[in-house]
């Protein structure tokens, strides 16, 4: 091996190339610029390091900030009957839209959700169903709002947002119905999908089966949000539920209460009609009988929308204006019911509170309220 | 100062030349590219900041910088794309030289220098270790291999011969 390589002792440096090379440095030595381009790469390559690693950092940064806008992280079930289930990143922004049954997927063929803040979301999706005719003009319509979420801060306010949508789109459309807002935990909507459902409505089915365990989920699948009510309602009222008391009082004040809401409801569009005859317009802000109790929440649900409407419909249109909360809210363990009074606010005069769970919505405020043009 | 430089620079030209030279030769095929390195070796070695303790560990900073010149050289993506180094074969005058660097060029670079310190320059595997910055088991490794690749590519080469 040694006499092998022991041919390298013929290769020698050129006279050339050491006068080139020695002349090279010595150029190089006595131009700054020279040595300071040597110099500089090295630090090019440092500079090219730490660009790669910015550019890595950014890259992941941007990965995970599309991730996190675009991964839904809760959901909401909307239940009218056109069902629809609305998954909502962390900012509160719809990021998918899927409709648990055909009259869903007709509404949401129509309306693009998309994007938007989940309480105005739902607005367009009520405004859209009302359009389509799936909420009945004689107020007798339940619309269902089921927040779900990990987390039941985020359940409830996730809630209170929808209940706001609601309330938007009612006023805004001058319909009356019962809103039954609930939520829950996201493991319901593993089981919801399993029964190709929406939550909200599983919840409800499910709630019946408690009170009848004959009943079938299949059997109810298509069936409307305000029949179900109406068919616990009357399981509660023949008393054929074998249910502790406890049980039973959680499911009655849920139940009962939203009926009473759905024929406050019905009472109230049947009475708009009969003023309407009269040439006599609604109460705008009746229109949405249904607001959040602000008492409850703090949260007043006086839309723009509404403001709009009183200005423009002067004819025959009480400037002092009432709001009727009609809102069934439950609590996250869906163990206890907390149901919002109904309310009668007028502004610029006294605030009547209605007494206790009455929520038919027939509170009015004081005369003046009545007192059109003013 | 400027006469100092000059002079230490001469100094070290004459008295590595040789040295980098052969490294050039094991690696590149064209004299302009040797030429290259060769002047960014010794600028490197003058531009140098730090204290070479003595004519070893000077030796051994020229052989590591040599290489890593000729192989930063050799990766570069402009010449990859431009010159294919078999494509460039310029045969040396010396028919030992040519048939030594047919040889030598069928075994991957890493071999290629740890062959060269070890029987060449005589260096001891701790010595090559601590000078490539390797493993000394890396580098027994390696001059394993490079000498069985070797034995084979010689056999082959007399059968045929």
């Amino acid at each position: 091996m040694d006499n092998l390589f022991g041919c390298l002792d013929k290769v020698k440096a050129e006279e050339t190339l050491k006068l080139h090379a020695k002349e090279y440095v010595n150029d190089a030595l006595s131009n700054p610029k020279m040595v300071t381009a040597a110099n500089r790469k090295v630090n090019q390559m440092k500079k090219m390091i730490i660009a790669a690693c910015a550019i890595l950092t950014a890259g992941i940064t941007a990965i995970a900030g599309y991730t996190l806008c675009e991964t839904p992280v809760n959901y909401v079930s909307l239940d009218i009957n056109p069902s629809i289930e609305l998954g909502v990143n962390v900012f509160d922004h719809v990021v998918s839209v899927n409709a648990a049954n055909q009259d869903g997927q007709n509404l949401i063929d129509v309306k693009n959700v998309s994007n938007l803040p989940v309480q105005n979301a739902i607005s367009e999706l009520v405004q859209e169903a009302a359009e389509q005719d799936y909420i009945a003009l004689d107020g007798s319509s339940v619309i269902s709002v089921t927040a779900e979420s990990k987390n039941e801060d985020d359940a409830l306010k996730l809630q209170e947002k929808c209940s706001n949508g609601v309330n938007l789109a009612m006023s805004t459309k001058k319909i009356y119905a019962a809103v039954y807002a609930d939520c829950s935990d996201l493991s319901l909507r593993e089981e919801a999908k399993g029964m190709n459902l929406s939550p909200g409505k599983y919840k409800m089915i499910k709630m019946l089966q408690a009170l009848d365990p004959t009943i079938k989920v299949e059997d109810y699948a298509d069936v409307k949000v305000r029949d179900i009510i109406r068919k616990a309602n009357d399981l509660l009222e023949s008393g054929t539920a074998d249910l502790s008391e406890e049980e039973k009082q959680a499911i009655s004040d849920k139940i009962k209460k939203t009926d009473k809401k759905a024929q406050g409801a019905t009472h109230k569009a049947k009475q708009n009609k009969g003023n309407s005859g009269k040439n006599t317009t609604p109460d705008s802000t009746e229109a949405g009988t249904v607001t959040t109790d602000t008492a409850e929440t703090g949260v007043e649900t006086d839309s723009e929308a509404s403001k709009a409407q009183k200005k423009n419909q002067g004819n025959g249109q009480t400037k002092n204006q009432k709001k009727n909360s009609q809102v069934l809210t439950q609590d996250y363990t869906a163990g206890t019911t907390v149901t919002t009074s109904p309310q009668t606010k007028s502004k610029g005069s006294a605030t009547n509170k209605a007494p206790g769970n009455k929520g038919n919505g027939n509170q009015k405020a004081s005369g003046k309220g009545n007192n059109p043009n003013k | 100062m400027e006469e100092t430089k000059s002079r230490t620079i001469s100094e070290a030209v004459d008295k590595h030349a040789d040295m980098v030279r052969r490294i050039c030769f094991l690696y590149l095929r064209n004299y302009a590219d040797v030429e290259d390195v060769f002047q960014e070796v010794f600028l490197k070695f003058m531009l140098y900041s730090k204290n070479l303790s003595n004519e070893n560990h000077e030796k051994a900073w020229l052989c590591r910088v040599t290489y890593n010149q000729c192989k930063d050289l050799l990766k570069s993506t402009w010449r990859k794309k431009v010159i294919s180094i078999e494509e460039m074969d310029i045969p040396y005058q010396d028919d030992e030289l040519n048939d030594f660097l047919s040889l030598i060029h069928q075994l991957p670079p890493h071999y290629r220098q740890v062959l060269y310190l070890h029987f060449y320059e005589k260096m001891t595997i701790p010595e090559i270790a601590s000078s490539l910055k390797k493993n000394t088991n890396t580098v027994y490794t390696h001059l394993n291999r490079a000498k069985k690749l070797l034995k084979a590519s010689l056999k082959e080469e007399y059968c045929n011969g």
